[in-house]
């Protein structure tokens, strides 16, 4: 009897030790012993666990900042519930199957949100569509908007406020207001701003420039003033795009244009003003500018007509540079009256991306404008699908060569609420100190909470208004990486003391020509494993962008 | 004096080290292939080379979106490139301007080193214009465990289309999953199923392919369509949503060109295991489709007989060998057995289970070579032919009309077309 119960006690043995022997050397995913339909709830929750684990593995291998064992926690939860449901399909209950797979899928997929590092010291902005600003309908609905937006700590809105010829302010001998706000009480903007302010958020009213309809005719401003239309040279006033344009030319245009922005300037408290279509129609290299005012002046100043010029000839570059020159000009004008009543005044531009291709495209020379203190920062409008290629290179490439901010746009309307946060985790690797969400009609409450989850899940200072406290805050978050790369074993304590006393001498001293960590590196002969030096190498990038940059 | 004497000297060498080494130069364009493949391409170029030190190729790589443009530009120029990569599409337009160089009135016969099929393909009013080079085609990836969770054995794959599709509805029916996901070109199915396009192929002036054949399978499309066995959004989609659908288990069937079994391999370890491969049931025994790369002779080119046997050296079975090893491609000539390496590779090591996907891939498809022809409708209105019929399929699909209904339109279009084109002429 005792020799029979100990065979069989080895017996139990030996399956024991194949099936862990089994089950470590084939792949971790569940192996049935029969097929039933539930099996494929099974494979959906194996696949958002692995991603989820390799999601952690990468932040982890990257030392990223963020809560690590909160998310361990509740993996390890999910881990359980998942042999729950192992459990649930060989006992055929596969009700149980369906309802476990959901649950599970469901919190590993806001699990995997908090993944992604959230950056300190940036402009989170969004552009507010006049659409979507008019449907909140009054003060009580920019409230709960805002909340929305606070709570996903954006800190900047670019309300559409002057368009079309039309504005969302109430009736004045300057404006025509928008009938979709004739139900508002109160004045749209004002209550924006009061509203904004009261949650520490920024406001910069986004104005169109040039554009002035974009529906294949000529809108309120060009049927007013038909002479007033940028022409192409058969003298049609409608580009490709279906808009129509004003010609920046004339005076009498441009007068007419910043009289409505200076109304705005002086009669709302403002941090900034956003111009937008401040170019010629996207078409290479302007086909516009045929207008009568455009080719006489160039007539003019020149003693040349447009018309009988070759292209590609050196006299077309000279009326290439005449024509962007116009643009700066308006540039220019717009920025000194603006900045003469409110200095403090933040003057922005949506762009063409690139700096020589706005040119290229649009005779758009926006570069020269940061140069020469036009602007106080511009928005390239990347707006793509698959993450950027030459876009991104693009934003590299510019971001060194100039010295004032530009932000990302992204453009939400293309993109999933998934897509969306993949591309500010990319512009947060090239350009950290900030970026802006086109637009607020296509941000969905889903986008609101994801991105509260994760990667704008803590505060941001705004770089532009406090630069001492945006280093304060930099400094930390480099002081919790250490710290974490330092817990991981990857860095030595001597190390650790140099880099500590480097970043605060850097600190102390704000000076912009101390900060080179290559050689801070190579100098001090510090031992850094790959990984720990190219984060710390990204980190004291975003370090140097806030002291060249602001 | 010495001196001079010594220049003399010198100058004269280099003149003549100079004429010896580059008589004559050979400049060769490849689509899309660089850099990924420079190695192959200056490995070949240096044996070339060796075994005629009289030639001197230059290789430049030019992007597929631009390639016609750049050759018409060289052509009005005068500085033409010898030996040009192009698919029979890119060559369509430059066939009709005869603006490429006939390779069958050269001494050398060079048909008997390839697949027939892919040598017709190179045809055009009586001559032949290319050397077939790199073919690509596809087969079918499927997951087993779906198939066994609707009772299907998965190791008995039917032969033929109907059968084929009555497996993909009962796996749509017992798994709620899409069975497949086709990248249908309804011409091509046409073709395929023995139905012929043009009433008489030489003077296709008329369409012949309004049959009851060609209406059952348009109705059947219809039907699987309805059943949702094909997603509705197939023809709109591109074939990465069909691959994200194979890998979320939300497709059974994925029809794919090898080259992307890595990305499934990558995906899991369960969707590497539970993936096997096998060829897309035919509708009959006859042509499949399949995408074919040439090189080509323009008109204008100086040595014609050195860059023929360029071109020649580059699709020979011994370098095709090769490249379809590196490339995930398939050889348009025909490989003996001793070039042939893909059946050395038998023994598959756990390691290397993505590549073996793709090594298993190439295996299936070599099997079918014989069989594959580029079905590309080469016509002076080839975009507005097919225009109508993907219109016309595309209407019948989503349940607008009939499939007869869309066969008279595309008849009565296709005639109109065909029709304006001879009055032209």
């Amino acid at each position: 009897m005792i020799k029979k119960l100990n065979l069989f006690i080895l017996l139990i043995f030996l399956i024991m030790f194949f099936y862990s022997i089994s089950t470590a050397s084939t792949a971790a995913y569940y192996q049935p012993d029969n097929y039933r339909k539930s099996l494929l709830e099974i494979r959906d929750v194996e696949r958002s666990l692995n991603e989820l684990n390799n999601n952690l593995l990468k932040a982890k291998s990257e030392f990223k900042i963020i809560p690590e064992s909160d998310i361990e926690t509740r993996l390890e939860k999910l881990n359980n519930l998942y042999q729950k449901q192992l459990q649930a399909y060989q006992n055929k209950e596969d009700q149980q199957v369906v309802d476990l797979a959901k649950k599970i899928i469901n919190s590993s997929n806001q699990i995997k949100l908090k993944t992604i590092e959230s950056k300190p010291a940036q402009m989170r902005g969004f552009w507010l569509d006049s659409g979507t600003y008019a449907k909140m309908g009054g003060r009580a609905g920019v409230q709960n908007f805002l909340d929305r937006a606070a709570a996903s700590e954006f800190n900047v809105i670019f309300p559409e406020t002057f368009y079309k010829g039309l504005s969302i302010i109430p009736d004045n001998n300057l404006f025509t207001q928008d009938p979709r706000f004739s139900s508002w009480e109160g004045d749209p903007l004002e209550i924006l701003v009061e509203e904004a302010k009261k949650r520490n958020m920024e406001v910069h009213p986004w104005v169109w420039v040039f554009n002035e309809n974009t529906s294949g005719k000529p809108g309120r401003i060009l049927t007013e003033n038909p002479d007033w239309a940028n022409k192409n040279r058969k003298g049609e006033i409608v580009s490709y795009h279906n808009s129509s344009w004003l010609s920046p030319a004339r005076n009498d245009v441009k007068n007419f244009l910043q009289r409505r922005y200076i109304y705005l300037v002086q009669n709302y408290d403002l941090d900034g003003i956003n111009l937008d279509y401040i170019r010629f129609p996207e078409e290479y290299r302007g086909s516009f500018g045929y207008d009568q005012a455009t080719v006489d002046k160039f007539k003019e100043e020149y003693n040349l007509d447009p018309f009988e010029i070759e292209s590609g000839s050196s006299n077309f570059a000279l009326w290439n540079k005449y024509r962007e020159n116009l643009i700066t000009e308006m540039v220019k004008e717009t920025s000194e009256k603006l900045k003469e009543i409110d200095p403090e005044l933040l003057i922005s531009a949506d762009v063409i991306p690139g700096r020589e291709e706005a040119r290229f495209r649009a005779l758009q020379n926006w570069s020269l404008w940061l140069e020469n203190g036009y602007l106080d920062f511009v928005l390239p409008m990347t707006y793509t699908e698959n993450l950027f290629s030459e876009l991104s290179s693009w934003i590299k490439e510019d971001r060194q060569l100039i010295s004032k901010p530009l932000y990302a746009g992204i453009s939400v309307f293309k993109l999933t609420s998934d897509q969306v946060i993949q591309q500010i985790e990319e512009i947060n690797q090239i350009n950290p100190n900030g970026l802006s969400l086109f637009a607020a009609a296509h941000l969905t409450e889903k986008d609101f909470q994801e991105l509260a989850q994760g990667v704008f899940s803590t505060p941001a200072v705004l770089p532009h208004r406090d630069k001492e406290k945006s280093l304060k805050e930099i400094q930390d978050f480099i002081l919790k990486r250490l710290k974490i790369i330092k817990e991981s074993g990857k860095i030595e304590n001597t190390d650790l003391i140099k880099i500590r006393s480097y970043l605060s001498r850097i600190i102390e001293n704000k000076s912009k020509g101390e900060l080179n960590f290559n050689s801070f590196i190579k100098n001090n002969n510090l031992n850094l494993s790959t990984e720990a030096e190219k984060v710390l190498k990204a980190d004291f990038n975003y370090l140097q962008a806030i002291l060249r940059l602001y | 004096m010495s001196k001079k004497i010594l220049l003399i000297f010198l100058l004269t060498i280099l003149f003549f080290s100079a004429a010896v080494q580059a008589e004559k130069e050979i400049e060769f364009w490849t689509i899309n292939l660089s850099p990924q493949f420079d190695d192959y391409f200056l490995k070949k170029i240096e044996e070339f080379e060796n075994e005629n030190p009289e030639i001197k190729i230059n290789w430049e790589d030019i992007n597929f979106s631009s390639i016609n443009q750049q050759l018409r530009y060289r052509i009005a120029e005068g500085n033409i490139p010898e030996v040009v990569n192009l698919s029979p599409q890119l060559m369509a337009s430059l066939l009709e301007e005869e603006l490429l160089f006939p390779i069958s009135s050269l001494e050398k016969d060079f048909s008997q080193y390839y697949y027939p099929l892919f040598w017709e393909n190179g045809y055009y009013k009586g001559d032949f214009f290319a050397f077939p080079w790199y073919v690509s085609s596809k087969l079918m990836a499927f997951n087993q465990e779906i198939f066994k969770i609707a009772g299907v054995n998965p190791q008995n794959i039917p032969k033929s289309r109907e059968e084929f599709f009555n497996l993909a509805e009962k796996i749509t029916a017992a798994t709620g999953v899409y069975a497949i996901m086709p990248q249908i070109k309804i011409q091509h199915e046409f073709i395929e199923a023995g139905i012929k396009l043009f009433e008489n192929e030489d003077q296709r002036n008329k369409a012949a392919f309004n049959t009851e054949k060609a209406e059952a399978i348009i109705k059947r499309y219809q039907n699987l369509a309805e059943k949702g066995v094909i997603p509705k959004d197939t023809l709109s989609s591109g074939f990465n949503i069909a691959l994200e659908r194979y890998k979320k288990n939300d497709l059974a069937i994925l029809l794919t060109a090898p080259q992307f079994l890595k990305e499934i391999g990558n995906e899991s370890d369960y969707l590497k295991d539970v993936t096997a491969l096998s060829i897309i049931p035919t509708a009959e025994e006859g042509v499949i489709n399949a995408a074919l790369m040439n090189l080509v002779i323009p008109k204008g080119a100086s040595h014609k007989t050195e860059a023929a046997e360029f071109a020649h050296f580059i699709t020979s079975a011994e370098a095709q060998a090769e490249f379809s090893d590196r490339a995930s491609v398939l050889p348009s000539a025909v490989i003996s057995e001793k070039e042939n390496n893909i059946e050395k590779k038998d023994i598959i090591t756990k390691t290397d289970q993505t590549k073996s996907l793709e090594t298993e891939a190439q295996k299936i498809l070599r099997s079918q070579l014989s069989r594959n022809k580029d079905l590309t409708l080469i016509h002076p209105q080839a975009d507005r032919l097919i225009r109508v019929m993907d219109e016309q399929f595309a209407r019948a699909f989503a349940g607008k009309i009939s499939a007869s209904e869309a066969l008279n339109i595309m008849e009565e279009k296709w005639n109109q077309i065909l029709a304006e084109e001879i009055n032209n002429d």
